[in-house]
């Protein structure tokens, strides 16, 4: 819709107002035109004028000359002559006339007059709608009164001014704009301020009225009645707002009457954007009815809990695991019967947690209660007590016995070996055996031992053969190897033991075993496929390797060990024999788990690697008398120790034909081993009951303990073995006892590290120890002699 | 197996200054015991409450946790209580024999 600026001529207006009021107070004042306005408020109290004395008297004819008083928009006090010096041109220049028009107020607005060409432009542009407005407006100017004011005429005009608006916008907008527009307008421009706003938006509202019912036509016509009516409501607007209302409204009506008796044109009715319907109905109140029935209460009964935490806590765990059952069963949703019954059997004897698993735990926890308190003094003596006469005794130590193991039904039986489980530190296994040939018996036992229980074995494995050696899996503790006398092999679940005396895997058949009692089995690095294996050495001459498969045990021969220096025998009966050596002792090397040693019944011990089955790499002429065991030192991969029934004990590097050190024991020395906690410590076991241990830090000739473990008439040591954690030996006897000793203080001396070795870590430190002394006793390689031939010199 | 159970029992009676040894089953029943009567009836109840209050203190401090074992040190005896959902094992043994 195009807006143009609103024509407004307020100054006029307001100077005609002015004037008249000028006027009004002139004639009240009556006896001059030069009393002042504030003068005039006071006349009421002034009764009698105070007159001058030389005030002018007037004749009769000369107070009724009308003196007429112009009102000019310029100001005559003002001289028209000023002039101001003008730096620039140098002469006094004419200066600018101030304005002298006050603008009161300027207020931009859509209005248009309806004389002003602008209204005209718009209503030709508008077409015959606006053509027609614009008639009925031009009749409404003619229609108003003259005897009206000149500004009440004007609200009247701008009413009508509105309606142009109201026609061009559309029904609702319109009449809202319209509306508000005239109030301002009128408010603005009338000097009687209540009035021409009463009248604008009464004036309005008839309108609004008749635009919803009627033809805009009528509308219009309305409007020049409602301004007709309005107009008179301005003149009487003093009275007050009420009044003018309800002349208003009467107008209206008047107007409703007139609009309908007036020929109406056909006008476009617009819908009403605003339409709002309510409709209500009245329904009929259900009567009301109470009926009501005395039942039975129902039963009561006292209860009274106290709730713990943990009951919650439980009743919480029980429901979860309801949900969870209830679950699996959806999954599982035929579960069979049979299966079920034959798991749950096993599960009784297996499963940890039945009952009967929990009753034998308990009764051995309490057994082991029971010895904690009768061997409290020992217990605290293998955790606590230090020798203090070790600090004034130089280079030498003792040994502290502690507890005795054994098992009543193996008292007769020597100790053939003693292995420490690599992770429970207080446990080993005892086997039992002979080692005498003329004094087998059909049967042998491996006891497994804590130190917690020292009464009773924590676990007895029954065999059908004496036990000459076992050794636990260094990953999987639970499995025991073991060698028997019959050549067998077995390997044993401890796990399962309690349950079946039977081991997992055994060498059974005829063909599938050595031909000679087993002196060692040792396992080996498992094999690609992540199976077990294990490798046994025998008095036959033969090293197997046993692979474990799921359910059998798989050899392969390793090696024969064919005796070099001897060429093959001749038969009785013209065959030729190649005499093989009597394996007794096998050893791997600590870093290349490919390279083992075996020592033999003959005092020879082979150097050979799992690579090659027909050859030695090395041969070391190492004793007169069958070697009872090999061991590698823990610090110094390439330092291993031997002992042998021919007194000896001989310290070897790997590559080195010729000891390094040699000890004679003066008895037939039955085991050796290296201390895990040193690299020069090293003890051994004679058969005449002394054990002897040696730190080659402190002398390299003579033991720093040797001890009466078993009497000598009696009793012989048999084997040896280190607990890796705790300074404990454990030593074996030919009476299937199994005795503890504690290593004094002297017995285990650390290497103190020296300002400069003050970044090296304990193991180094271990390692230079040693190294020190070897090299006191390597033979330069210079000096080392050629190799001896087999063939004898011609 | 069971007889492991009655094995380890003889043991443990057998042992160094074990005075009696009872078992008591889920009901608080004596089912075996090597002391007399009243004093296996005596024991049975008194080291059944007690237990199961220690056992409710020490499930109260932590609701995962679980009583394991009780000993209980007195001037003459210790006694060793082993409790458990279906029995209640107990040794008195008298350590300064």
């Amino acid at each position: 819709m195009p807006r143009s600026k609103p024509v407004l001529r307020p100054g006029t207006s307001v100077l005609k107002n002015k004037a008249s009021g000028v006027k009004l107070h002139g004639t009240q004042g009556g006896e001059g035109s030069r009393v002042d306005l504030e003068d005039a408020e006071n006349w009421g109290r002034a009764r009698t004028l105070i007159k001058p004395d030389d005030q002018l008297e007037l004749s009769e004819a000369e107070l009724k000359e009308e003196i007429a008083r112009v009102l000019t928009i310029r100001t005559p006090q003002l001289s028209e002559g000023l002039v101001i010096w003008s730096h620039k041109d140098a002469a006094f220049v004419q200066r600018a006339v101030p304005a002298a028009g006050v603008l009161v107020l300027d207020m931009p607005s859509t209005c248009l007059h309806i004389d002003s060409a602008e209204a005209r432009e718009q209503a030709a542009y508008l077409g015959s709608a606006g053509r027609i407005t614009l008639a009925e407006t031009m009749t409404v100017t003619k229609a108003v009164p003259k005897a009206v004011k000149k500004e009440s005429r004007k609200g009247g005009a701008e009413d009508e001014e509105e309606d142009e608006e109201g026609d061009g916008e559309g029904d609702g907008d319109g009449d809202g704009e319209g509306e508000g527009e005239g109030k301002e307008h009128a408010g603005s421009l009338s000097d009687g301020a209540g009035d021409a706003p009463v009248q604008g938006s009464e004036t309005n509202l008839q309108k609004d009225e008749a635009g919803d019912g009627q033809a805009k036509a009528d509308a219009s016509t309305e409007a020049i009645e409602g301004a007709g009516e309005g107009d008179e409501a301005g003149v009487e607007a003093g009275e007050g707002d009420e009044a003018s209302t309800a002349d208003g409204e009467d107008g209206a009506e008047d107007g409703d009457a007139a609009a309908e008796a007036l020929p109406s044109r056909p006008v476009k009715k617009v819908a009403n954007q605003f339409n709002f319907c309510d409709r209500a109905a009245l329904t009929y109140n259900n009567p009301y009815r109470t009926l009501s029935t005395q039942t039975e209460p129902p039963p009561r009964d006292t209860f009274s809990e106290q709730v713990m935490q943990w009951i919650i806590y439980d009743a919480y765990a029980k429901d979860w695991e309801d949900k969870q059952a209830g679950k699996e069963k959806e999954v599982k949703a035929v579960p069979k019967q049979f299966g079920r019954q034959a798991e749950r059997k096993l599960d009784e004897r297996t499963n940890p947690n039945s009952s009967l698993n929990r009753s034998i735990r308990a009764a051995k926890t309490i057994e082991r209660m029971l010895n904690q308190n009768t061997s409290d003094d020992i217990a605290k003596d293998c955790r606590y007590y230090e020798d203090g006469s070790d600090e004034f005794r130089e280079g030498a130590g003792t040994l502290l016995p502690l507890w005795k193991f054994f098992y009543e039904p193996t008292k007769k039986f020597h100790v053939t070996n003693i292995c420490w489980n690599p992770r429970y530190h207080d446990m080993f296994a005892v086997t039992m055996g002979y080692l005498e040939f003329m004094k087998q018996s059909p049967t042998g036992a491996v006891c497994v031992f804590t130190m917690k229980n020292p009464s009773y074995p924590e676990y007895v494995l029954h065999t059908t053969s004496s036990v000459m050696t076992a050794e636990f899996h260094h990953e999987q503790v639970n499995l025991l190897a073991v060698g028997l006398y019959d050549g067998s092999v077995a390997v044993y679940d401890l796990q399962l033991s309690s349950t079946q005396q039977e081991p997992v895997f055994r060498s059974d058949s005829v063909h599938n075993k050595h031909c000679d009692m087993v002196w060692q089995v040792t396992w080996g690095q498992d094999t690609p496929d992540g199976e077990l294996n294990l490798y046994s050495v025998s008095n036959d001459g033969q090293v197997f390797n046993w692979v474990l498969t799921s359910s059998t045990l798989h050899q392969t021969t390793v090696i024969s060990l064919v005796l070099e220096r001897s060429a093959p025998v001749a038969g009785p009966d013209g065959t030729t024999l190649t005499i093989t050596g009597c394996g007794t002792a096998i050893a791997f090397h600590p870093t290349n788990p490919k390279v083992f040693l075996v020592g033999t019944e003959e005092g020879q011990v082979f150097k050979c690697s799992t690579e090659y089955t027909s050859m030695y790499l090395l041969s070391y002429g190492a004793h007169h008398m069958p070697v009872h065991r090999i061991h590698f030192n823990y610090y110094l991969p390439d330092i291993f120790i031997t002992c042998s029934a021919d007194w000896r004990i001989k310290i070897w590097e790997d590559g080195r034909t010729e000891p390094l050190f040699v000890f004679d024991l003066h008895c037939s020395v039955g085991d050796v081993q290296w201390a895990p906690y040193s690299s020069t410590v090293f003890a051994a076991v004679t058969l005449d009951g002394k054990a002897h241990v040696y730190d080659l830090n402190v002398s390299r000739y003579q033991p720093i303990c040797v001890q009466n473990i078993v009497s000598r008439k009696k009793n012989r040591l048999t084997r040896l073995a280190f607990n890796k954690k705790h300074p404990i030996i454990v030593v074996g006897d030919e009476r299937g006892t199994v005795t503890s000793l504690k290593l004094s203080p002297n017995l285990r001396v650390k290497p103190k590290a020296t300002k400069k070795q003050a970044h090296l870590t304990p193991h180094e430190l271990e390692v230079l120890k040693m190294d020190k002394l070897l090299a006191l006793v390597r033979e330069p390689f210079i000096l080392q002699r050629p190799a001896d031939t087999d063939q004898p010199p011609e | 197996m069971a007889s492991e159970v009655e094995e380890t029992l003889k043991r443990i009676q057998a042992h160094k200054g074990v005075v009696g040894t009872i078992v008591v089953n889920a009901e608080g029943i004596p089912i075996k015991t090597t002391l007399d009567n009243t004093t296996t009836v005596q024991y049975a109840g008194l080291i059944g409450q007690l237990s199961d209050k220690a056992r409710s203190v020490v499930r109260d401090l932590d609701p995962t946790n679980d009583l394991t074992f009780l000993r209980i040190r007195t001037k003459k005896h210790e006694i060793m209580v082993a409790p458990d959902r279906e029995f209640i094992l107990i040794v008195i043994q008298n350590p300064m024999d």
